[in-house]
């Protein structure tokens, strides 16, 4: 009954968790400052937001990072990881937001390699606190790197992440938001919905010539709420 | 265990955490090499409070904004703490003793045995003198308690002897000690108690306590015994 893909699937539920700790619970990735300014009152801004994010940004940007990442890492190709790294950091204009990515990516790959003991991982891992300083490893480089070494299907690996990103802003959303719980669950639900859309979009063979991500109200949101006095989230 | 010692210090709002470690800073800080990481929720604050109270040398104190929950930053998901403590160990490698001051939080908050090797849980005279009795697992289970601002108890009216009865029932062996911070009274016996832990001059946690005179003997004798004689 079991099968290698019952395992890929248990292997991604466990670290695609909320609950699996890389201190993602303290950032909001900007959705504390557009709720902050009033951009966002309530589920149909947050939907509208999130989509334009979810097109513009994520599936233009990030998604092609994890997808070329994913693949360095099934060739332990830790030169194009770096240089993956280096150019995902430099599409991040808000400082906050690369130190708070690079925080999740780093507790992402220390404690995946640690639990599944994976030599590859440790490499990369060894590379992160030799280089602290030059704040590796951004958050969708560290996730395709995971899911290439635990031999994850792309797709889902993918798919996980857009998802998780989005649940995580209906916790933020629930929690400085009169956004009600039945009302998050929609909302997860039509973030989901959208991301089955927009997949077609990275169908076939991914580069880095692809990467066109541009949402200036996202952005804005990540540098304006370095400014935000009292805040709840980080970033 | 590492080569450095990492205590985490928690307790409810302005219930003494920054305070108490800017006095074990002022009192070890010569001694050992040092490192502090404090948590707040919004701000910088304590780490602020702590480096214009120069505690320790610039570099040494960092403050990290935990957002969200307090206690889920040094109990459930300890990354972001432990970023820092990765960074201040790179930083300042002859470090032996790193403290990790807790966001003030409820009774219930408690530190993760991945993110530090002991912890002090500091509560405070005027929050009222049924906290020992109310207990949870700071109150119960740290290997330290510290009951700071005893001087407020006659404007509060507290009974610090009914206080000192329910703590030795709360934790048995455990050790508390009472404190002012502000006159700096009972800071020995913590930084003490910290000593004791540093490797040269290891003792055995449960040892260091027997015949303190805040303890009852009859408490004394909750140790694990490894001989068979009754006491």
């Amino acid at each position: 009954m079991a099968s290698d893909k019952s395992w890929q699937l248990l292997t991604l539920l466990h670290f695609s968790d909320s609950a699996f700790p890389t201190g993602a619970f303290g950032h909001s990735f900007g959705l504390e400052y557009a709720i902050t300014m009033k951009w966002i009152k309530g589920l149909e801004d947050l939907l509208e937001f999130s989509k334009e994010v979810l097109y513009h940004s994520l599936i233009k940007g990030e998604a092609i990072f994890i997808l070329l990442a994913y693949e360095a890492a099934k060739k332990n190709d830790l030169q194009k990881i770096h240089l993956l790294d280096d150019i995902s950091r430099l599409y991040r204009p808000s400082h906050q937001s690369r130190e708070a990515s690079a925080q999740i990516g780093r507790s992402l790959v220390s404690l995946v390699a640690d639990v599944y003991k994976i030599e590859f991982l440790d490499t990369i891992k060894n590379y992160i606190y030799s280089e602290l300083e030059n704040q590796p490893i951004q958050h969708g480089v560290a996730w395709g790197v995971v899911g290439g070494c635990l031999d994850i299907e792309s797709s889902d690996i993918l798919i996980s992440f857009l998802s998780g990103f989005f649940r995580q802003w209906a916790q933020v959303a629930v929690r400085i938001l009169p956004l009600g719980q039945r009302e998050s669950q929609i909302y997860i639900k039509e973030m989901n919905e959208m991301i089955f859309l927009e997949m077609s979009c990275l169908a076939g063979q991914v580069s880095l010539d692809m990467v066109s991500q541009c949402s200036l109200g996202y952005d804005m949101a990540q540098m304006g709420h370095e400014s935000l006095k009292a805040r709840y989230f980080r970033s | 265990m590492s080569d450095w010692i990492k205590i985490g210090i928690g307790g409810p709002v302005g219930s003494g955490k920054s305070h108490l470690l800017l006095r074990i800073c002022e009192t070890l800080r010569d001694k050992y090499s040092m490192v502090v990481i404090t948590n707040d929720i919004y701000t910088r604050e304590d780490a602020q409070f702590l480096t214009n109270q120069k505690a320790l040398e610039q570099g040494r104190i960092m403050g990290v904004e935990t957002g969200g929950c307090p206690h889920a930053a040094i109990r459930d998901d300890i990354s972001l703490n432990n970023d820092a403590l990765m960074m201040m160990k790179k930083k300042f490698p002859d470090a032996k003793l790193a403290f990790i001051e807790s966001g003030g939080d409820n009774l219930s908050a408690t530190f993760s045995p991945d993110l530090v090797d002991y912890q002090i849980y500091i509560i405070d005279v005027a929050q009222g003198g049924d906290i020992p009795r109310k207990g949870g697992i700071g109150i119960a289970r740290s290997d330290l308690l510290v009951v700071n601002k005893i001087d407020l108890a006659p404007y509060v009216e507290v009974d610090l002897a009914q206080m000192e009865s329910d703590i030795l029932a709360a934790r048995g062996p455990l050790g508390f000690v009472m404190t002012n911070l502000k006159i700096n009274t009972g800071v020995n016996v913590v930084c003490h108690w910290i000593e004791s832990l540093l490797g040269d001059n290891m003792i055995e946690k449960e040892a260091f306590w027997a015949g303190k005179p805040t303890l009852q003997s009859s408490t004394l004798h909750h140790h694990h015994h490894d001989h068979d004689h009754e006491h």
